[in-house]
């Protein structure tokens, strides 16, 4: 009987081998996403500069810099895209919280240095806009930690 | 999905099935980098592309490379809508037949299956 077949070779050797395969090839794809060394402090600066706005003079300069790190960020993805040689775009939920965090922070940040500067103390925008460079670095790569734990552990 | 998963005579050939297992966790894989993955020839990568992508399971897309100086291109692979669902049909089948379950036969897969791999 056609199905028996098909039974007969249920559990053998040779189906879960196929299978131990394809997690060994992930395994080995997950070794080449690893980050590029500039890949986390690239978005780090671009929420510095971004976080750092209020100490330039202007009132456009704001929206110039989000401009700008918004193609900055395009332009980091694109590179690093070439670099690995692997696309993925999809969030999962850990890496939306930390995503929609170094939003968050961002704005926290931007806050502080526009309240610095309204009370004259444009030097010391600079400040937040380090803790913006930190915190951006070390929420990038977790993200793509998450990024690389999600890929070894697909189904 | 059906519950017990659909044979692919095309995704169970065993280089294939490495392909499309490599290509369903990302969005998009460099030709490279694939076939450094697999530790295969381009020939051989190629040849199983071709029948991935004639069947609509794959599709392939070149962009310029700014890190070449000569007209190398990056050629990205990615499986389609059809090929996700063909992979992971398979997939399922797979862990069913491994689980020990019968596969109810459809008309391609007693070749797949009972075919020395």
């Amino acid at each position: 009987m056609e199905n028996n077949k098909v039974s007969d070779e249920s559990g053998n050797p040779r189906v879960l081998q196929v299978l131990d395969e394809l997690r060994s090839d992930r395994e080995r794809l997950a070794e080449h996403l690893r980050a590029p060394k500039w890949l986390a402090p690239g978005f780090g600066l671009i929420a510095a500069a971004y976080v750092s706005t209020p100490a330039f003079p202007g009132e456009q300069i704001g929206d110039v810099v989000l401009v700008v790190a918004l193609g900055a960020s395009i332009l980091l993805i694109s590179n690093y895209r070439r670099a690995t040689g692997i696309k993925i775009s999809r969030f999962g939920a850990r890496e939306w919280v930390m995503f929609a965090a170094s939003v968050l922070s961002s704005w926290v940040l931007l806050s502080v240095s526009l309240g610095l500067a309204a009370t004259g103390l444009h030097g010391w925008v600079a400040a937040p806009a380090f803790a913006a460079f930190a915190l951006m670095t070390w929420l990038a790569s977790v993200i793509y930690s998450s990024m690389r734990e999600r890929l070894l552990h697909a189904r | 999905m059906p519950d017990n998963g659909v044979f692919n005579e095309i995704v169970h050939e065993p280089m294939r099935l490495r392909i499309c297992g490599l290509l369903r966790s990302v969005d998009e894989l460099d030709f490279a980098l694939l076939r450094d993955t697999l530790e295969v020839s381009d020939a051989t990568l190629s040849k199983h592309l071709k029948a991935l992508i004639t069947a609509g399971l794959a599709s392939s897309t070149k962009t310029a490379s700014a890190s070449r100086a000569d007209s190398r291109r990056i050629t990205w692979l990615r499986l389609t809508k059809t090929g996700r669902s063909a992979f992971d049909d398979h997939i399922n089948a797979l862990r069913k037949i491994a689980a020990g379950y019968d596969i109810p036969p459809t008309p391609s897969s007693h070749s797949a299956v009972t075919s020395e791999h």
